[in-house]
């Protein structure tokens, strides 16, 4: 068991668990789970799937208690808002990009507009590949642009999107937040939990949230194979530095490098970003 | 125990990685681009162990097998984890 953790003393070897017949072990048994999760998702989605736990009702809480603890009034929810956040949501997935205006230059109010709100003043909050609707919020509120919009007290009402789609061909949650307020006033927009509810019902079709979230799930099954390795090597390295062994092999020091950047890189990959 | 220490060379590699790494963080939106980095970035720490190893005179098939398994480990990964397959 000591020879699978631990490098022999005498023969200059590393671990078994480092050996390259190892190597060719994790390299196998990856590949098998990249296509298990692939024939998984595809044949079993509300199992093993994409949607985020990103919720409309959740969002416009959370927006509305940033406001109100700075003394704000509350954002109404607004369906011609919720249109045009959707309307915008399906022209990146459509058009393929990720910006505030379009390749074609189309700018974020000509989905405001066109939804018929007839705007004073306007604004649009972008996030992608969030988990839930707190860290969404939170990204925003760290953002000082975003956080400008979200407790600015020159919006009325507010709108949103959440659509999966392929965005660069890689499955993506985009969520949309557009604020505004009205030439004219509206009765329209709500914000008390009833008509909260009937709107969302009215405006969003409900996504079915799969037992396991691919993306959730690559990522901790990754992060757990390279914190092993590198656990495995700092290991090596602490008992050949420890007992002065002199052998010929790979750099520890080096490969515990690349392993601390390779595992920083997919932490990162679970970060969502904003626009 | 490593007894030739070339502190130059760490250099390099931590210089080499780091800018992987923030390529990597700018080409969020495109992940054939992300991998395409990690990708390279792999290839550079082969050629990197290669010349590390060859300088002290101490490279061999297995040593250069060793930093090819593990950027092949890395890359799988990583393709796994961008769901590029």
């Amino acid at each position: 068991m000591k020879s699978h953790f631990l490098p022999h003393p005498k023969k200059g070897t590393r671990a078994k668990l480092l050996s390259p017949t190892a190597f060719f072990g994790y390299i196998f048994f990856v590949c098998s789970l990249i296509f298990t999760t692939k024939i998984i998702s595809l044949k079993y989605p509300l199992i093993l799937g994409y949607a985020t736990n990103v919720r409309v009702e959740d969002l416009l809480e959370y927006t509305n208690l940033e406001r109100q603890q700075l003394g704000l009034q509350s954002l109404k929810l607004d369906s011609k808002l919720n249109n045009a956040a959707y309307s915008k949501a399906t022209d990146m997935f459509s058009n393929n990009y990720w910006a505030h205006t379009s390749p074609s230059g189309v700018q974020p109010w000509s989905f405001i507009v066109d939804s018929g709100y007839d705007y004073i003043y306007a604004g649009e909050n972008l996030a992608r590949d969030f988990n839930n609707s707190k860290s969404v919020i939170k990204a925003w509120m760290n953002s000082p642009t975003h956080r400008d919009n979200i407790i600015s007290s020159n919006y009325e009402q507010i709108g949103f999107a959440v659509v999966n789609g392929k965005l660069n061909g890689e499955e993506t949650t985009l969520v949309v937040e557009m604020f505004g307020s009205l030439k004219t006033p509206d009765y329209l927009a709500v914000n008390n939990v009833e008509g909260v509810k009937t709107l969302i019902e009215k405006d969003f079709k409900a996504i079915p949230i799969p037992i396991l979230n691919v993306k959730t799930l690559n990522r901790n099954v990754s992060l757990v194979i390279m914190l092993f390795v590198l656990f495995l090597f700092i290991l090596d390295g602490l008992y050949v530095w420890k007992k002065g062994i002199v052998r010929i092999s790979g750099n520890t020091l080096a490969h515990i490098l690349i392993l601390l950047i390779a595992i920083v890189g997919v932490w990162y990959t679970s970060l969502g970003s904003i626009l | 125990m490593d007894t030739n220490f070339y502190p130059f060379h760490y250099l390099v590699l931590f210089a080499i990685l780091i800018f992987g790494s923030t390529l990597f963080v700018l080409l969020g939106a495109f992940p054939l681009a992300r991998f395409g980095v990690v990708l390279v970035s792999s290839v550079v720490y082969i050629l990197w162990g290669a010349f590390y190893h060859s300088y002290s005179e101490r490279l061999s098939c297995s040593i250069f097998l060793e930093y090819a398994l593990l950027a092949v480990f890395v890359v799988v990964l990583f393709a796994f984890l961008l769901e590029l397959v």
